[in-house]
């Protein structure tokens, strides 16, 4: 009998073990398709990018290299998904607001519409800080290829509402330009443990 | 949004909208055929164009719009579907 309960209480506390160390994750996994060379691993990693801002001002990958960023796709005039990404996106950008280590930047599917002027009275609407939030143009299928590399697949088509088929993911992507995390931003509450992963992959700089 | 409060100055609000109580027969046109131009609501002016859905059947926008004047703290009444009709034959009011 007293064995039966030793033994109960240390089944019990190593199960308690290994759940906190299931919940206390301190490193990001890395996502995406890896590559091998002569056994290295090569992490998958976002290509080399070169588009416009909302001032016309040029952002590349390279620009982005001291940040931790989350990206999405959208377009000013979506009338579906777009709006509830935009209001998560701004949750993020609200609660990283003051550190300087996160960038948004989110990537119009519309160009041709979503000229930098478009794009600046958008954000000017939304009330954000384009240091911090910045809004990307550039070729129509220059992004749309960068998109696929972000995992959202994006569609034309006439019978979608506002003509484009696309998903509303946030990605994040570390200072290196591994991606390291993501969630439906249609979803707050996949939005909501994204910001405990970003608070993670943070703490990974900051230690 | 799920609790109607629209988006910074982005997107106006559906909840205690002084523009939706005044121009509630305009809402089934609206979700059909878009928005553009200076919409002021709640003293607040919003520019961005809001597409519509085309493809929501006037039943469907119905119950929306009923959906909407009752939600929230909203209480605007209802709207027969012979009014969501005559305003989804008035496509060009929006502008």
């Amino acid at each position: 009998m007293r064995l039966t309960i030793i033994s109960s209480i240390l089944l019990l506390s190593s199960m308690f073990l290994i759940s906190c160390e299931e919940t206390k994750q301190d490193k990001l996994p890395y996502i995406g398709q890896h590559s091998y060379n002569n056994g290295d691993t090569i992490l998958y990693t976002i290509p080399a990018f070169n588009f416009i801002n909302q001032d016309s001002v040029s952002v590349s990958n390279a620009s982005l290299a001291n940040h931790i960023y989350v990206s999405d796709f959208f377009f000013t005039s979506c009338p579906t998904i777009c709006p509830k990404v935009k209001k998560q996106m701004l949750r993020l950008y609200k609660k990283y607001e003051s550190d300087d280590i996160l960038r948004l930047v989110s990537h119009t599917l519309d160009p041709k519409r979503d000229t930098p002027e478009v794009l600046k009275k958008f954000a000017g609407n939304l009330k954000v800080n384009t240091d911090k939030w910045m809004f990307l143009n550039g070729d129509k299928d220059e992004i749309r290829e960068m998109a696929l590399k972000y995992f959202v697949a994006v569609v034309e088509d006439d019978e979608a509402p506002g003509g484009l088929d696309h998903s509303g993911k946030i990605v994040v992507v570390d200072k290196e330009g591994h991606v390291r995390a993501f969630a439906e931003g249609t979803d707050p509450d996949d939005v909501t443990d994204l910001m405990d992963e970003i608070d993670i992959l943070i703490a990974e700089y900051k230690n | 949004m799920e609790n109607g409060t629209g988006l910074a100055e982005l997107y106006p609000p559906l909840n205690g909208s002084d523009w939706l109580m005044l121009n509630k027969e305009q809402l089934p046109s609206v979700m059909r055929y878009g928005i553009e131009g200076d919409l002021m609501v709640n003293g607040i002016k919003y520019t961005i164009p809001m597409s519509g859905i085309p493809e929501l059947s006037a039943v469907e926008i119905s119950n929306i719009t009923n959906y909407i004047l009752s939600a929230w703290t909203n209480k605007l009444g209802g709207m027969s579907f012979e009014e969501v009709q005559e305003s989804l034959s008035n496509s060009d009011g929006n502008k």
